[in-house]
């Protein structure tokens, strides 16, 4: 009798391990809603359900300069502007790109809000535009350990779950810093 | 004969407690409903009093979760910071200006709820800035990057009746992260007033 208790408590107790364990290891919805990156570097064209994405140039400044508008203040900073240079193509219809984020490390950085219009791809599928997105960053972001490895996640909404997201890994600690770079309005780049 | 307390008909009623005595529960429900009518006609579960924040000093940095705030002046203008725009007839704005530190990891988007003020009179406690706008780009501020202090003005548009010298409380802000079960992982509290400044317009100018 007392074997057979002992025994069932055994099996109890093994029982509430295993649960532990399946509850220990099972993917939080983080992990099971996080979208799928598809990930490229620098000239690499990247194709996603949502967008289509290719980065031509990341460039470091300390200034940027507004290029429609002659009378706009260049935009200044503490820190340091990162400027990416990319052509981008609406797979679905009218799509913002204004969430898109920079990553160094665990730090999320957002695109700067600079001119909404210029955040935007308004043509319609197919239509590939040319685009400038800046980062604004302090500058000891250059120097944190994930700055060789830092991601540019092209986000074309913000709620990108269980979406395929262009991603591109670019090295900040090659790149020299320009006193300027010219912030481009976007434009229509004609297919080849 | 009798057959399950049926009798030719009749019902052996068992003995009764009086009513007042079966109906216990009812008073602890009116006494729970009071005691939450009493709170709530006192200002409810949710309210801070005023007295009970930390007093702070124009200039002292508010250290809050995810967002370092410093006031660093208040003052009184009929253009508008950033923009320039002049005020309407008879208003002017009221300005006070800070510096902003995200000490998180992300962008942080809740920027104008980090202040509210109250000048007898002209602005109460749940009006929040009129614009909340980042010096350097002399544009709105549309979120803090982290890591990269911001200078920046919580705009008000008040009559001009207010003048430099007149009393003004500044309420800083705070967001917590708390679990809900609701969702996987933290979420964010709502807006919780931390500290308070009590000075003049002009401190700081």
């Amino acid at each position: 009798m007392i074997g057979r208790r002992f025994g069932v408590g055994i099996a109890a107790i093994a029982a509430l391990a295993f649960g532990g364990f399946a509850v220990a290891v099972s993917p939080s919805d983080e992990g099971t809603l996080d979208p799928l990156y598809l990930t490229g570097g620098v000239g690499d064209q990247i194709e996603a359900r949502v967008l289509s994405a290719l980065v031509t140039d990341v460039t470091l400044a300390e200034r940027l300069v507004l290029t429609d508008d002659a009378d706009a203040p260049d935009r200044t900073t503490d820190g340091v502007w990162v400027v990416v240079s990319a052509e981008l193509t609406s797979n679905l219809g009218y799509v913002g790109v204004g969430s898109s984020e920079l990553v160094i490390g665990e730090v999320h950085y957002r695109v700067a809000q600079i001119d909404s219009a210029a955040l935007s791809l308004p043509y319609g599928a197919g239509v590939r535009q040319a685009q400038t997105l800046a980062f604004e960053l302090p500058l000891a972001a250059l120097d944190a350990p994930g700055a060789s490895r830092a991601s540019i996640l092209l986000l074309p909404q913000l709620d990108a779950r269980l979406d395929t997201v262009p991603l591109v890994v670019v090295d900040l600690t090659t790149l020299e810093t320009e006193p300027s770079a010219r912030f481009e309005q976007p434009r229509v780049v004609e297919r080849p | 004969m009798t057959v399950g307390g049926v009798d030719g008909g009749t019902v052996d009623a068992a003995p009764r407690a009086p009513l007042h005595r079966r109906l216990w529960w009812l008073w602890i429900v009116v006494a729970a409903a009071a005691a939450v009518g009493v709170i709530a006609a006192l200002g409810g579960f949710r309210d801070v009093p005023i007295e009970s924040l930390r007093e702070m000093s124009v200039g002292d940095p508010h250290v809050g979760t995810q967002m370092t705030t410093t006031i660093t002046g208040i003052e009184l203008s009929s253009q508008s910071p950033g923009t320039g725009f002049d005020a309407d007839e008879g208003m002017q704005y009221l300005v006070i200006t800070a510096t902003l530190e995200n000490t998180s990891n992300t962008t942080l988007t809740m920027t104008r709820d980090l202040v509210r003020i109250i000048l007898d009179g002209a602005v109460d406690e749940t009006e929040g800035p009129y614009s909340l706008i980042d010096l350097q780009a002399r544009d709105q501020l549309y979120f803090a990057q982290p890591g990269l202090p911001v200078d920046v003005a919580f705009v008000w548009l008040v009559p001009d009746t207010v003048h430099e010298g007149d009393d003004i409380l500044i309420g800083l802000f705070d967001r917590f992260s708390t679990e809900d079960p609701r969702f996987d992982g933290d979420v964010q509290t709502r807006p919780t007033p931390t500290a308070r400044i009590v000075t003049t317009i002009g401190d700081g100018s």
